[in-house]
């Protein structure tokens, strides 16, 4: 049986026994006596009163159970004997024994989340903890499995669901811990300090792990992913706690003066001075080649930095002036207006681009900001929000893009003849149409496809021409004009619009060099494709526009690299520039001799040479003019004057 | 020499410093400076706290009000004086030179 008494401690009221009473009571009034001379040891009392209520409550399952003599000490081990408390002298022998009794009180391993050490929710180093390795290690392996089979992020949630987090209690165990753990040291950083605390793992100056990934940057390219892994990966070592851990040994002044203890022997144990000097002198210039490599890395850092804040100011600038605009950039925003009809798609979309635009610029400038001036605000929130704004963007882009996809789901093609007058001579030509002010021009080499904007609308060179041989005698060009609907006669009625012009008057039919889309029309994915049906026998006559029309068809056999063609029975053969004709010497090929092996083109007339025989062809009329056996002819063929006619 | 001395000399100007910094990054009550200091190894027994606390406060680095608390009585919380926040900083910067000094010393092959 125990007497109870009913105690006032620290403003909470406690049932406690007799021999516990006696004990807190014994305790107090020691302390009482110690701080008797002490200013203001009435407030020192009442705060320690007041904290050891706070733990005895702690320990309480419940607030009204009985407080006994194992909780009074263990609270007064947690305080200190009344010696301790004036100064902090504690020895060796006292600290070890506090460590073990607070690891056999918190020692107890459960899988927790560890919210003190998280990236995301601390699940990888909960399980770390659990297991006693270092968190790193976990979150890699996270990664890897994540990456690789992409199974990492279901399973990251579900632990995320299943496991607690922490309790206080547990925290205060791990965190007395003194293991080493991988940090990134933002005391000492270039980038992300992922360099510095890698060096203070294994114990090596950060300049040489810093050298490392240096080289591994340019050299073979992965370090740069293994940084960018162990930035996500490594946390960074905030909290002093962290920070010591980081380090491996507590900062406590046992340490320090250990190692003030160690200079003195070593000092003591020294070499004679002359080794000692030689020493020095290597130590100052490995000294200096190591702050100068961080001086140039760290200068790299700072350019880089200013490199990315240009450009993200460039980008915002561009940015508005695109956007109001003011610039002739503006031609995106026209081009957009002339490809989408639905005001609402053109507005999602349009809010879509900004939205990501903003979003990028700014976290580059942010970036760059935090690389130039080392500034430690937190960036979590401020980049969850950026990327919240640049996932909204993508969003409206996507919904966007499907309803502007749908309305050009279906394509439509118009067709029309236009016959031409027959001649035995085709002079095709295409206009010089050039944009005034040109904003912009794409242009392929390669097939001469170019697309090109202005104020005034978007010329498109894509137009298409292929010659076949005509099984009637007449001579008409097949015109294909197709674009883009929602619906199949949406789409013819745009085909129709298109703007493609073939002139034929006499002997010369007159392409358009592009179809022209004025500002105000609409941008359909137009195209036109263009037949010319010839009899036998006729020649054509080409300029450079048409010769690009006729290479556009990539299938083509042979490239048109001549501009003087004749319609054979196998096929449009070139009567100038052909390797194939000038290698083959085969008379029953073709109907006349062209075993051309050498032409010349000139303003008044096409000189071709042949090994057999001269043919001038004049107004549609064929002559065979003369057979030489030696040196090479001279074809004369009149270039067809419009004016004379 | 009496090294029991040295230590305590030591460890006091730092426990000091540590503590002035716990509290100037916000209003703090004591445990919560107990939490961070047994956390960092600074201190080891509890006690040792409160009569430094107060004599900081009776040098007038730090003061304190009360503040009601959802779970027991009203807790201190203490924040830095101007005074105090003028000693933290040149304690912090006295502490900086001394790490380089000291590793400088210490690290020398």
């Amino acid at each position: 049986m125990n007497k109870v008494f009913n105690i006032n401690l620290g403003g909470i009221v406690f049932t406690i026994d007799d021999v516990a009473f006696e004990k807190l009571n014994n305790y107090i009034n020691k302390l009482k006596t110690h701080f008797a001379n002490t200013q203001g040891a009435k407030d020192i009392i009442m705060d320690i009163e007041a904290r050891m209520a706070e733990l005895i409550s702690g320990k309480l399952p419940n607030p009204s159970a009985i407080v006994n003599e194992t909780i009074i000490s263990e609270i007064i081990i947690v305080m200190g004997d009344v010696n301790e408390l004036d100064d902090e002298d504690t020895s060796e022998r006292k600290q070890t024994t506090e460590q073990k009794t607070s690891n056999e009180f918190h020692n107890t391993n459960k899988l927790r989340r560890d919210l003190n050490n998280k990236v995301l929710a601390g699940v990888c180093s909960g399980i770390a903890n659990y297991f006693e390795i270092d968190p790193t290690l976990v979150r890699v392996i996270f990664l890897i499995v994540f990456f690789i089979f992409g199974s990492g992020g279901l399973l990251y949630i579900i632990l995320w669901v299943v496991m607690k987090p922490m309790e206080e209690s547990d925290q205060l165990s791990l965190n007395s811990q003194n293991k080493k753990h991988l940090f990134r040291d933002t005391d000492d950083k270039v980038l992300g300090g992922i360099c510095s605390g890698i060096a203070i793992y294994i114990g090596l100056d950060a300049v040489w792990v810093r050298l490392f990934f240096a080289l591994s940057f340019f050299g073979f390219g992965f370090g740069f992913i293994v940084y960018v892994v162990l930035w996500i990966v490594v946390p960074k070592a905030l909290t002093p706690t962290q920070k010591l851990q980081m380090k491996g040994n507590p900062i406590d002044v046992s340490n320090i003066e250990r190692e003030v203890k160690n200079t003195f022997n070593q000092a003591k144990q020294n070499a004679p001075k002359v080794a000692n000097e030689v020493k020095s002198f290597a130590g100052n210039a490995t000294h200096a080649i190591i702050e100068i490599a961080g001086a140039v890395i760290n200068a790299f850092g700072k350019i880089f930095a200013v490199a990315l804040l240009l450009l993200g100011i460039i980008g915002i600038i561009l940015t508005a002036f695109l956007y109001f605009g003011i610039s002739k950039g503006a031609f995106i925003k026209e081009f957009l207006n002339m490809c989408i009809d639905d005001g609402t798609v053109l507005n999602i979309i349009k809010s879509g681009i900004l939205l990501i635009v903003s979003a990028t610029l700014l976290s580059i400038i942010i970036s760059a900001f935090r690389l130039l001036f080392n500034l430690k605000f937190k960036k979590r929130p401020i980049y969850s929000i950026l990327s919240l704004i640049s996932f909204t963007g993508f969003a409206l882009l996507i919904y966007g893009g499907i309803k502007y996809g749908n309305s050009v789901k279906t394509k439509s093609t118009f067709t029309q003849n236009i016959s031409v007058e027959k001649h035995d001579t085709l002079y095709l030509i295409s206009t010089k149409k050039e944009l005034d002010n040109e904003n912009i021009s794409i242009v392929t080499d390669d097939d001469g496809i170019s697309f090109s904007m202005s104020d005034e609308g978007i010329l498109q060179q894509t137009q298409k021409l292929k010659i076949r041989k005509s099984f009637s005698d007449s001579v008409f060009i097949e015109v294909k004009k197709s674009s883009h609907g929602y619906t199949k006669s949406d789409a013819l009625s745009f085909a129709e619009k298109i703007n493609y012009n073939i002139l034929s008057q006499d002997s010369t039919i007159t392409f358009d060099q592009g179809i022209f889309i004025p500002k105000n029309g609409k941008w359909k994915y137009p195209d036109v494709k263009m037949t010319l049906n010839i009899p036998v026998g006729t020649i054509l006559k080409i300029d450079d526009g048409v010769k690009e029309m006729l290479n556009r068809n990539k299938f083509n056999e042979n490239e048109y690299s001549g501009k003087i063609f004749i319609m054979t029975e196998k096929g449009l053969k070139c009567l100038d520039n052909s390797p194939d004709l000038n290698e083959k010497d085969d008379d029953d090929d073709i109907n006349i001799n062209w075993s051309f092996f050498e032409s010349d083109s000139t303003d008044t007339g096409i000189h071709v040479f042949t090994k057999k025989k001269k043919v001038i062809i004049e107004n549609g009329n064929k002559t065979e003019v003369e057979e030489k056996r030696f040196g090479p002819f001279h074809l004369k063929i009149e270039r067809h004057k419009k004016d004379e006619n | 020499m009496n090294i029991e001395n040295t230590k305590a000399q030591m460890k006091k100007g730092i426990l000091e410093y540590c503590i002035l910094s716990i509290i100037s990054r916000g209003e703090v009550y004591a445990s919560d400076i107990i939490e961070e200091l047994k956390n960092s190894k600074m201190i080891v027994v509890e006690g040792t706290l409160y009569p430094l606390l107060t004599r900081l406060k009776n040098d007038e680095l730090l003061s304190y009000q009360w503040v009601e608390s959802n779970s027991g009585p009203p807790r201190k919380y203490f924040q830095l004086t101007i005074e105090g926040k003028r000693i933290l900083k040149e304690l912090s910067e006295t502490w900086n030179e001394l790490v380089i000094a000291v590793n400088r010393t210490t690290k020398k092959k």
